[in-house]
């Protein structure tokens, strides 16, 4: 039960992805036939999965828009922006009870009701000319049938007759008894009696004016249950029940073999072996042995075997004379035997017909994590063979031996840890996605008309890359339709197509992943962002009018910084690209903005492809062990403790002939001060950004490949870390983010 | 061969499952008899052995434990093979139901022609033409 | 031959017609511990299960008659362990009942 939930509400997402973007093909080009087939397909899909589970609303509001779409398809209803719209909103009914379901395993209360408004919506659309689902007001309930009863009626046949029967209060007066006139209803298939508003206690209640309602499905045709009504016309009302409502009837039952049958058979038979091997009641091991011996004598006959009654009679005789089951459980593993052999024939010739589809894999993010962990490890018990190949230096022969071994399986180790990182790669698509629905949203809230022209779906990145892409990415688009792109009116002013156009590329470029967000609108003022930029006090005046304009651009990135002069309800107040930069960067990404006043704007976000791997070099200081990034470390220098000089509380060395900036790691981490004075020290020399740092630690023991897990618990609210990397001893690793700490 | 029609009583408390029941089980030609507890269904059992006694397991005054549990004691009624119907799909329910003197489970709701052939075979009807 | 009450027992027989309807809900009221047996109905006015489903109270003996005992019981509350009512309608009755309780054994008390 719970893999197929999850499998459903997996599978429901992505389908409702799909349709999102469907409508929007639709809608560029509303004769788009792949598209209207697409979403008939989706939203049948959909069906399917609801049907599975106990949630009729959902079942029918879905069953509701693929039938629209199917009228669509055979040309039946035109494709309109109304009918676009129509579909959105039962899309994000869809969303919004999936989410519920996901939370609550169950859809919300008022779901029924949602489900007819939509469904009426839907109905309504022009052009939709099918009477025949349209069901009254007074019919709504056999929405809400539950599955055995949807079940009955299915069985019922598929022309049905709805009934609701809303009994005048005084009809008891006329010489009517209601519940006397349902008994005459033809074929009843199902009554329920209902109290048409809750019943007052017995005491207050008056029993001769009549509080109840019938509702009523019958097998028979309308023309044949409305006569036993003629007394009360006026208060019954007898309608066709939609086919769409129950489904089709289950075929009849096949005139050739039951496939199952073998294999059921084969069940029953097993379970009987299964019934004698379980402990009885004194009283009760006779009527276990007569109700086994019973069932197997049935399934044979059903077989057709029934010759081979007697055989099991026998057996059945001699377990009683014993009082054991034993020679009766005997002769049922006998034929149990025979019978399997029949039913993996049937199995067989059921496999043989063509229908197994190449089906992709789905995997939960965790056991690829998992698996990661484990290269991680094979990766820190790797490195630990280099020093063995040292050590083993006095032996050639040994040493070259271990020095091969050693290589072969950094090889291998690589080659595996690439083979996990690329399982972890999806499709840049996944944050996309949402991007096309959100643009036309917001540009029809603000009036605008806007083109989103999305590419490089299929790039791939890192899973965690993208969850960290999602937010930047989506206030981006904001910003730009927001800000970016103007009103129709000052479009044409300007000499531009009303239309703006947004362009969101994606692709990959070494090692890195590149997603542009481009827009043809007002561009940034850059004199506005210095004017911004000194006023909240980023940059002083001078400074600020030394820039270039491509220079003063980024400034917008620094908090605080907005050039926007409407606060519109789309991007807030303008805090979000310092909120890109921020998310970007801690990604190991970096943002580039590029703008022509007038022209429009581009963003540019550079993400690593991966981020899970990460080079340290393990430090120690005050006998605790750190891994620094290999990457910013540009050299490790052992200095005389003497040449670092001190300037009131900042510190220094020169290297090189080069003035360095240093600091102490313990005193960063807030850890006891080492005895100073005499002898070396070891420097890192670090190049975060341009300048050169000095990073003064106690000692330098290892390299590795490190498998950085973020911090949770705790440790999530430190700053200074970057994450925790696992030890081949199995101790944690705090691994330092130099550019928090510093 | 020409078949007689099996009966088959139907033990359960849910008005809509006997109803279910009874279309998908009249459709494939049975006999359908109905009992809302385990009293009940004993009673009319007793009165006329039925060729399938399908019990559902939660019912008031008598589950359908005790009743099947009756049924194997009875020497009238012992032999009649018992399908039991319940929510439960664990393997200790059905463990449960076949120690209660179940032959057959099945886990509610129930497919119909997993319902019908669960039916035919445990009456020793055909099974739509014979096996292969 | 409606509705017969017998101490705390109200036994529905046959065709039980509107008539019965504020009797009934009198008795109703009047007996806290009623008990119901509508095994023998056949015909149920709806102003009587009106009434029924207003008193809340459980049925002891569900009706025989196949329409009602299929629709109507839902509506009722059922008597979830108590007692049936016996029925004294004849000595079929009475042994198939006997044989019921030898059957059901300490699970279910039969009649005393």
């Amino acid at each position: 039960m719970s893999e197929l939930f999850d499998q459903f509400l997996v599978e429901s997402r992505e389908l409702l992805d799909g349709i999102g973007a469907g409508l929007l093909r639709l809608e560029r080009s509303l004769e788009d036939k792949a598209a209207i087939n697409e979403l008939f397909r989706a939203f049948h899909t959909l069906k399917g999965g609801t049907a599975l589970f106990d949630w009729p609303a959902f079942t029918h509001l879905v069953h509701a828009a693929e039938d629209l779409l199917a009228s669509v398809r055979s040309g039946d209803v035109a494709a309109t922006a109304d009918l676009i719209d129509r579909l959105f909103a039962v899309a994000d009914q869809s969303s919004r009870w999936i989410d519920h379901i996901a939370e609550h395993r169950g859809l919300p209360a008022d779901a029924g009701e949602r489900a007819r408004v939509l469904e009426e919506r839907l109905r309504a659309a022009p052009g939709e000319a099918a009477p025949e689902t349209a069901l009254p007001d007074a019919f709504g309930w056999l929405r809400d049938l539950s599955r055995e009863e949807r079940e009955a009626l299915r069985a019922a046949g598929p022309s049905l007759t709805a009934v609701a029967y809303d009994p005048d209060p005084e009809c008891f007066f006329n010489g009517d008894d209601p519940l006397a006139l349902c008994r005459r209803i033809p074929r009843l298939v199902l009554l329920r009696v209902e109290a048409a508003e809750p019943l007052p206690d017995l005491a207050a209640l008056d029993p001769y004016r009549c509080r109840l309602r019938f509702r009523a499905v019958s097998a028979a045709p309308a023309g044949d249950v409305a006569p036993v009504f003629r007394t009360a016309p006026d208060q019954v009302r007898v309608a066709p029940v939609p086919a769409d409502l129950v489904g089709p009837a289950p075929a009849p039952p096949p005139a050739a073999p039951a496939p199952g049958a073998a294999a059921m058979a084969e069940a029953i038979l097993g379970e009987q072996r299964r019934i004698l091997a379980l402990d009885a009641a004194p009283g009760e091991l006779e009527g276990r042995f007569a109700s086994v011996e019973r069932t197997a004598l049935n399934v044979l006959t059903a077989l057709g075997r029934a010759a081979e009654g007697a055989a099991v009679q026998a057996a059945a005789a001699s377990a009683r004379a014993v009082g054991r089951p034993g020679p009766l459980a005997n002769h049922l593993a006998t034929l149990l035997a025979a019978v399997a052999a029949e039913a993996t024939e049937a199995k067989l010739n059921e496999h043989a017909e063509p229908r197994a589809a190449r089906r992709a894999l789905r995997v939960e993010p965790e056991r690829v994590d998992r698996l990661l962990a484990l290269v991680g490890e094979l990766a820190v018990a790797k490195n630990r063979l280099p020093p063995l190949v040292r050590q083993a230096e006095g032996d050639r022969a040994l040493a070259r031996t271990l020095r091969e071994v050693a290589d072969t399986i950094d090889g291998l180790s690589d080659e595996l840890q690439n083979a996990v990182l690329r399982l972890r790669m999806l499709p840049l698509a996944t944050v996309l996605q949402p991007l096309p629905r959100m643009v036309r949203d917001l540009a029809q809230r603000l009036g605008k008309r806007i083109d989103l022209l999305v590419g490089g779906e299929r790039t791939e990145a890192d899973k965690d890359v993208l969850d960290v892409l999602g937010e930047p990415l989506i206030h981006l688009v904001r910003n730009a339709v927001d800000h970016g792109i103007e009103a129709p009116e000052r479009r044409a002013a300007a000499g531009k197509p009303e239309a703006g156009t947004i362009r969101i590329d994606a692709r990959q470029d070494k090692d890195s992943v590149v997603i542009e967000i481009a827009d043809d609108g007002g561009g940034i003022d850059a004199a506005a962002v210095r004017r911004k930029a000194v006023e909240n006090g980023v940059i002083d005046a001078a400074r600020a009018a030394a820039l270039s304009d491509a220079e003063a651009l980024p400034l917008i990135l620094l908090p605080g910084v907005s050039t926007a002069r409407a606060v519109t309800d789309v991007s807030g107040r303008g805090v979000g690209m310092d909120a890109v930069r921020t998310a970007v960067g801690l990604a190991g990404g970096r943002v580039e903005i590029a703008s022509e006043l007038g022209r429009g704007t581009r963003v540019r976000l550079v993400l690593p492809l991966t981020m899970v791997i990460t080079p340290v070099m393990v430090v120690e200081a005050a006998d605790g062990l750190f891994g620094v990034p290999t990457s910013a470390v540009a050299e490790v220098a052992k200095v005389p403790a003497t040449d670092i000089r001190r300037v009131k509380h900042a510190e220094s060395v020169v290297l090189r002939g080069q003035l360095i900036p240093v600091f102490r790691l313990r005193r960063l981490l807030a850890l006891p001060d080492g005895e100073g004075g005499g002898g070396t020290v070891t420097v890192l020399v670090l190049r975060l950004d341009r300048e050169p740092i000095g990073l003064v630690v106690d000692g330098i023991r290892d390299r590795l490949d490190a498998v950085l897990k973020p911090l949770s618990g705790v440790l999530a609210t430190l700053r200074g870390y970057s994450g925790t990397a696992e030890l081949s001893d199995g101790r944690l690793l705090p691994v330092i983010n130099l550019r928090e700490l510093l | 061969m020409s078949e007689a029609t099996r009966r088959v009583l139907v033990v359960d408390d849910a008005v809509t499952v006997r109803a279910y029941t009874r279309q998908v089980l009249e459709a494939d030609g049975f006999t359908v008899e109905e009992a809302v507890n385990g009293i009940e269904g004993l009673e009319r059992a007793l009165l006329d052995p039925p060729d399938l006694l399908l019990v559902d397991v939660n019912m008031p005054k008598m589950d359908g434990y005790a009743m099947l549990r009756a049924v194997r004691r009875e020497e009238s009624l012992r032999a009649i093979p018992a399908l039991m119907v319940s929510t439960e799909a664990k393997e200790s329910d059905r463990q449960k139901a076949l120690a209660s003197g179940a032959n057959w489970y099945l886990v509610k709701p129930a497919r119909p022609d997993a319902l019908t052939l669960s039916a035919r075979l445990l009456t020793g009807r055909p099974v739509a033409g014979g096996a292969s | 031959m409606p509705v017969r009450y017998d101490g705390v027992v109200a036994r529905f027989e046959g065709l039980c017609g509107v008539e019965e309807a504020l009797p009934l809900s009198d008795w109703l009221l009047a007996t806290p511990d009623a008990r119901l047996d509508l095994g023998p109905c056949t015909e149920l006015h709806t102003a009587l299960l009106q009434v029924l489903m207003a008193a809340r109270r459980p049925v002891d003996v569900p009706p025989e008659d196949e329409f009602l005992a299929r629709w109507i019981s839902p509506s009722l509350a059922s008597g979830g362990g108590v007692e049936p009512v016996p029925k004294a309608t004849s000595a079929g009755g009475d042994r198939r009942r006997s044989a019921v309780a030898r059957l059901a054994g300490d699970r279910w008390k039969g009649p005393a």
